[in-house]
């Protein structure tokens, strides 16, 4: 059983990738390729279709309207977060009032949790791309015992997703002495089997066994080959191996959660929470609705600049980061 | 994991060392309501969300591998994507602040409408609200592996069952729907095992609603194990039998798929 799904998830790979090199996605807007007329070819009656993108649209504004909302509460004042209608804008402006809050609050601790985050998400990208890279890169040109059991292993465990990980991760680093520690959060991301998978079929997709005989002609040790042949011929899946590490890193809450206990290491998502359960409780001395809503605002602006500034590359990506959960 | 069942055989005193206990923390397990009841809940959850969002996504891949949206079909795909990029604990908040009575905007246009008052994060509903939150979060990922799935298919056969006469329907029925079957077939394993290890929405939901308690959902209860009861051997087989319970699950699930793939084949 699990053989057929892993096979599956080579079939689909290999899909994705047919998609990445011809037709598909990337399909500029207005490009050679003529839309087909729905209406003749399909018989598509145009009630039918009104239909169609009406709920479309409908849909784009579901998904908008928590943007929105928290969009308007960032420049409210913590009585218009919670007292005014959170569909209008409500006066007096409190946007640069609440931001500049944001970062002076108990001694800045906020600035601490972005700079953490920042750290462990750019730790954890950087090097498990790397990682990912040598392994991708080692299983598609090298032929030595043990390959196909290891890469067995790794299509296994790029079925299983992080969270499914979280707890016995948690207790493997409580006898480590792990906990408290930030190497606790970046260390899973720099294994990365997904990434490690991801890498393996640009590799075997995109780098000619002959270019990198050629570099070795050449007198290239086999260190400049990876670095200065392979890696630049890779350089799509990199990227997205790169954006889903830090963007997993940059949102993961439970793992921070179970092995963060002091403030100062809090990335932002559990100093979030952590506001967020004091303020509601009541217990809190100060009631920090606003500061919730622009901290949470500025928490994930990040993450979606960087998707969109790397669309064309996770595009492509997709398919197999599907199996990232 | 294997960690996990190393630990899960043994039980750690409060004075003294671990001591070896065998299975005991298992059959310990078994009769455990607080755990088996967060097992029916995220089962109950999986059964209505999981088909609810991959078939609204499978409805998007489809209408936008047709290109039966003319105008600004390519920022749409955008914008449905845009929740898989935020924090799930942002998207919690956010829709724990629109859920609450007291803030909810939702709330004053039921309430203005003459419509009364619906408690998002009552007993009953909550459930569904977290329902909601999750697939808001992922169905649009769902809807662009579902698009890129079609979008690799050759496109040959839609021009050959147009040239069969075929209509809007029989495409989508004959062509479409068969193609997306590897795609969705991936994307509802992936999302079956993420319902079973369902946390942070309910945990941050639960500062908002007194329903959600702490054994709402497996995690949720073994997160209570360790950090309150700090019981690390116990947790540590509740968590060996969620990952027994992933694993039943999905091979009950590429069951039923085979039988019908069977079926399909026979008639």
């Amino acid at each position: 059983m699990v053989e057929k799904h892993e096979w599956g998830a080579v079939a689909m790979i290999e899909s994705g990738e047919r998609s990445v090199l011809g037709h598909g996605i990337s399909a500029k807007p207005g490009s050679a390729r003529r839309r087909p007329d729905i209406y003749r070819i399909y018989g598509a009656r145009r009630p039918v279709i009104w239909l169609v993108n009406f709920l479309a649209v409908l849909f784009g504004v579901y998904i908008l309207i928590p943007l929105y909302w928290i969009l308007l509460g960032s420049m409210k004042t913590n009585n218009n977060v919670v007292n005014s209608f959170g569909f209008f804008p409500a006066l007096p402006f409190f946007l640069f009032e609440n931001l500049s809050r944001l970062f002076t609050y108990d001694n800045g601790e906020f600035g601490r949790w972005l700079l953490n985050t920042l750290f462990y998400s750019l730790s954890a990208g950087v090097g498990g791309t790397i990682f990912a890279s040598f392994a991708g890169f080692a299983f598609a040109k090298y032929r030595f015992t043990g390959r196909r059991a290891i890469m067995g292993l790794v299509l296994a465990v790029v079925a299983v997703p992080a969270t499914a990980l979280t707890i016995p991760l948690y207790l493997l680093y409580t006898d480590l002495r792990l906990t408290n520690n930030p190497l606790g959060i970046i260390l899973p991301g720099l294994g990365t089997a997904f990434g490690a998978f991801l890498m393996f079929v640009y590799v075997r997709g995109s780098v000619p066994d002959s270019v990198l005989d050629a570099a070795r002609v050449d007198g290239a040790s086999e260190s400049r080959v990876f670095w200065r042949v392979a890696l630049p011929m890779t350089l799509p899946g990199a990227v997205t191996v790169l954006l889903f590490t830090i963007v997993g890193t940059w949102n993961n809450y439970f793992l921070p959660l179970l092995i963060f206990t002091k403030t100062s290491l809090f990335p932002l998502t559990l100093g979030l929470a952590g506001w967020n359960s004091s303020t509601s409780s009541g217990y809190g001395t100060h009631i920090l609705y606003a500061l919730i809503v622009t901290g949470g605002l500025v928490t994930m602006l990040p993450t979606i600049v960087l998707f969109l500034a790397l669309q064309k590359y996770w595009r492509q990506g997709l398919t197999l980061g599907s199996t990232v959960g | 994991m294997l960690y996990s069942i190393y630990l899960s055989l043994f039980a750690t005193p409060l004075i003294g060392p671990r001591k070896f206990v065998g299975l005991q923390n298992f059959i310990n397990a078994f009769s455990d309501q607080s755990f088996w009841s967060g097992v029916e809940r995220v089962a109950l959850f999986g059964i209505i969300q999981v088909p609810l969002m991959l078939l609204i996504a499978l409805f998007f891949a489809i209408v936008f591998d047709l290109e039966l949206v003319r105008r600004g079909a390519g920022i749409l795909r955008l914008i449905y994507f845009l929740p898989y990029a935020i924090p799930g604990v942002i998207s919690a908040l956010m829709w724990g602040y629109l859920y609450e009575p007291r803030y909810s905007p939702f709330d004053t246009i039921l309430t203005q409408l003459g419509l009364g008052n619906v408690n998002f994060v009552g007993g009953n509903i909550v459930l569904a609200s977290i329902g909601n939150i999750v697939t808001w979060e992922y169905v649009g990922y769902n809807m662009i592996i579902l698009y890129v799935v079609l979008r690799s298919s050759p496109r040959e056969l839609i021009d050959a069952a147009v040239v069969d006469g075929a209509k809007l329907w029989d495409i989508v029925r004959y062509v479409k729907i068969p193609m997306a079957r590897i795609g969705l077939f991936l994307t509802a394993i992936l999302s079956i095992i993420g319902t079973l290890q369902l946390f942070t929405e309910p945990e941050i939901l639960s500062s908002f609603s007194t329903a959600v308690n702490t054994s709402y959902t497996p995690n949720i209860y073994i997160y209570t194990v360790a950090f309150t009861n700090n019981n690390l051997n116990y947790a540590a087989a509740l968590s060996v039998l969620v990952g027994v319970i992933t694993v039943v699950a999905t091979a009950v699930f590429l069951g039923l798929n085979r039988l019908r793939q069977r079926r399909a084949g026979i008639s």
